[in-house]
């Protein structure tokens, strides 16, 4: 139980929900840059804002509540049984008049995302590694 | 993760066949015979993508390589060449090489851009692999 409670306590979760939910959305944009020249494909989306609320939300209820942390599901994101996260990407909305052969992908824009999703997921990897390296700090019982 | 790897690496072929295509169109502009020897124009070939990796995944694939019999040949008057019809007409293929010049641009651009997605999907399993090194 210990251990658990040290590895299910302060950010961790929050950090392996975000890892896991950048990884999924690495996977759709990946696929909407496969497909920018593809007549008639319409770009997906997964919803990071929405995805950051839950995750507050979720975290503001552990601290009332305690015990382990829980995630409300959408329609884009949810947790299953095991606690793993899963996502199903939306279909992007049309903003401007579609292209001539039906698409809605702007490469401008699913490159920034992806930049932007590799830079979240390097932070929540580097902020993880910090506090893998507290535990092994106080596992080892000196400072370094 | 290495997922996003695949889905990238079938942007990167889809892009290639379809650039092959385009220079094979450049290539054969003045063609006025068959692959099986007959007279006839060399008719411009299209490569058509369709998302999904073919098996159920996602991705991008070449569906298949059609000739374009829309399009009109060139016909050009010329009864000295030995593939001149009748009335001394010779058709050439139905390639024009601005359209295909802009194509092969875009192909190598979405080519570049597969490429950005698998070195950002790359820096991503790098510091994922670090948070415990």
């Amino acid at each position: 139980m210990l251990m658990s409670d040290i590895t299910n306590g302060g950010a961790t979760p929050l950090l392996e929900k975000t890892l896991a939910f950048t990884a999924a959305r690495q996977k759709m944009l990946a696929t909407n840059i496969a497909n920018i020249t593809t007549p008639g494909y319409r770009a997906k989306q997964l919803d990071a804002e929405a995805f950051q609320k839950a995750l507050r939300d979720a975290s503001q209820k552990r601290r009332v509540t305690g015990g382990s942390l829980e995630l409300s599901g959408s329609k884009e994101f949810r947790t299953d049984s095991v606690g793993l996260l899963n996502v199903t990407p939306s279909e992007e909305p049309a903003e401007n008049l579609l292209f001539q052969d039906g698409t809605n992908a702007r490469i401008e824009r699913q490159m920034a995302l992806l930049a932007e999703n590799a830079m979240v997921n390097q932070a929540a990897a580097e902020l993880l590694k910090g506090a893998f390296h507290g535990i092994e700090k106080a596992i080892r019982g000196r400072a370094v | 993760m290495f997922g996003a790897l695949d889905i990238s690496t079938s942007g990167l072929v889809a892009q290639r066949i379809n650039l092959d295509t385009i220079v094979g169109n450049i290539a054969n502009m003045q063609t006025t015979q068959r692959v099986d020897g007959q007279t006839g124009p060399y008719l411009r070939r299209v490569a058509l993508l369709t998302s999904g990796d073919g098996r159920g995944g996602d991705g991008v694939h070449v569906q298949s390589v059609v000739e374009d019999t829309q399009s009109k040949t060139r016909a050009i008057k010329d009864p000295s060449h030995p593939d001149a019809d009748a009335n001394g007409i010779v058709y050439y293929p139905n390639i024009d090489p601005s359209t295909e010049m802009v194509n092969a641009m875009v192909a190598v651009r979405a080519y570049e851009a597969n490429l950005t997605a698998i070195e950002s999907t790359k820096s991503i399993v790098a510091s994922t692999l670090r948070i415990l090194a």
